[in-house]
């Protein structure tokens, strides 16, 4: 009795640790980050290499390598993901798997230098916004494809066996009987997806560049939020707190996105179960 | 009416049940009693195919649904299972609305008219004794449903499909004692109207329901027809020592 009341003890402090580390960072980043955010700062394009101005233009830059990145990877990490989950046994499926968690393993500047050849260089990309897109849709893949597959092989396999019993298509038994109670394993696929790219730097540096105007279009070269932090963290001196105020409004977004698609989720499970 | 002759199943080479033959007639109960992993339940799938769904089976000898040979390939499977219906040992509704459980196969299979979408909804429900229960509720989902009471809707939205047979696996195995009871009357009552086939375990279940019984005993590590016939004659006398200590011990 005292050992298992000393094991739940012992759970609970580990897990307030966890939440203890949380609250740390975000607080110690709006103590030392929320003296320059304001409208402009959020408006404006960074001047004097980022002392001074705002971050607008690498928000518009984020957005769009994000949004590159994650329109290409979805689509392709779905179906990837039905076709894994429905032929779990076949040789392929395997290699298929295991190559997955071997990308899944490497590291970020591996990814970038891969950009950089393939993107940048031999499709004549250049450093611009879609060659970070790409580069980072290649690398959120194995993520978005492994979570998204487990998801779909959670839902029993009686549901499978009861769809097709009643004759239902392989189209109709994903969309209406598969994905509903999926969907919300699946989100959490996105926000590790979106996340990823979200704070990814060292790919970013290699692809997208790291000029820090609003970009015209997509192959414009841009810099994101995180190459951003990082350059006035280690290169730019004096401008700690833009560091800061930068991270904190990157958390604040990596929040607001990870709210937005559990809610869709919430909200797509309960459309598809009427 | 559904004809096996000889039908043995396979997974990846290896034969888990085989030589049974039995015949389904309208308006027949026919039990499938045996031990435990005897391949009762994969012959009764191989009845309607849903065996194709299992990685690595194959199903030997001949199975006719209407005198057309399911085994040939000239049937879609589709349009079989729409015809010879198939309920789980465990109630598996769609995670969708009652409603939507009952007229999800019905619009797969091209019925779009609301009207006649509704009027199947209602007779299918009221053929299961469950329309009085959920008529004010047919919006909300079917997971809040009793077990007993998913067990209905799955064969409810099995009879929407108005087949000709129903193969029940054990449905009553993972119910409460009074759902089972329930269950177990409407299937006898299902009886009078299709042909039915049941794997149970239940002995006191076969005794109760069945019109026929079929008998599968292990041989030789694989599952075996030992005994078939009209369920009284084959629990007096079930003409084979395997089936008789089966039949007896319970």
């Amino acid at each position: 009795m005292r050992r298992e009341s000393g094991l739940k003890a012992l759970l609970w402090a580990i897990s307030m640790g966890v939440c203890a580390l949380l609250v740390w960072i975000v607080a110690d980043l709006v103590s030392r980050g929320t003296g320059p955010i304001s409208l402009e700062f959020l408006m404006a394009a960074p001047r004097d290499a980022g002392r001074a101005g705002g971050i607008g233009s690498l928000l518009v830059s984020t957005f769009w390598i994000v949004a590159v990145a994650t329109g290409v990877a979805l689509p392709i990490g779905f179906f990837s993901a039905v076709l894994l989950a429905e032929d779990t046994h076949s040789r392929m499926s395997r290699a298929v798997r295991s190559c997955l968690d071997m990308l899944n393993a490497v590291p970020s500047i591996v990814f970038g230098l891969f950009g950089n050849a393939l993107f940048c260089v031999a499709l004549g990309m250049g450093y611009s916004i879609l060659s970070g897109g790409l580069t980072l849709s290649c690398m959120i893949l194995p993520i978005l494809i492994r979570t998204m597959e487990q998801s779909l092989r959670a839902v029993p396999k009686e549901q499978r066996f009861a769809a097709s019993a009643l004759g239902l298509s392989d189209v109709t038994t994903l969309f209406r009987v598969l994905l509903p109670p999926a969907s919300s394993g699946m989100a959490v696929g996105l926000i590790l997806g979106v996340g990823r790219a979200l704070s990814e730097t060292a790919a970013l540096i290699f692809t997208a560049g790291y000029v820090t105007r609003f970009p015209d279009n997509l192959l414009d070269s841009g810099r994101s939020l995180s190459v951003h932090i990082f350059d006035l963290a280690m290169n730019v001196p004096g401008a700690d707190e833009r560091a800061y105020a930068s991270a904190l409004v990157l958390v604040v977004i990596l929040f607001v996105i990870n709210s937005c698609v559990r809610l869709a989720a919430r909200h797509f499970q309960a459309r598809l179960a009427t | 009416m559904i004809s096996a002759e000889n039908v043995s199943v396979a997974f990846d080479g290896k034969i888990v049940v085989e030589a049974v033959s039995l015949e389904l007639h309208c308006c027949r109960i026919t039990a499938i009693v045996g031990p435990s992993g005897c391949g009762k339940s994969s012959f009764l799938s191989a009845l309607n195919r849903l065996t194709d769904l299992m990685p690595g089976s194959s199903i030997g000898g001949r199975i006719h649904v209407d005198g057309v040979d399911i085994l040939s390939g000239k049937e879609p499977p589709v349009g079989l299972r729409q015809r010879v219906g198939m309920i789980f040992q465990r109630p598996n509704p769609f995670p969708l609305s009652i409603e939507r459980n009952i007229q999800l196969a019905l619009r797969e299979h091209g019925e779009r008219n609301r009207a006649k979408l509704a009027e199947a909804t209602e007779k299918s429900l009221r053929r299961v004794g469950l329309w009085d229960e959920v008529k004010d509720r047919l919006g909300e989902s079917a997971m809040r449903l009793s077990g007993g009471q998913q067990q209905r809707l799955c064969i409810a939205r099995a009879l929407a499909l108005e087949p000709q047979a129903l193969l029940f696996d054990e449905p009553t195995s993972a119910l409460d004692p009074l759902s089972a009871r329930v269950i177990e009357d409407l299937i006898q009552e299902l009886g009078h109207q299709l042909a039915i086939a049941i794997v149970t375990h239940d002995l006191s279940q076969a005794k109760r329901l069945a019109d026929d019984l079929t008998v599968i005993c292990y041989r030789d590590g694989r599952g075996v027809m030992v005994a078939c016939g009209p369920a009284t004659d084959v629990f007096r006398d079930p003409g084979d020592s395997d089936a008789a200590l089966y039949l007896g011990e319970r």
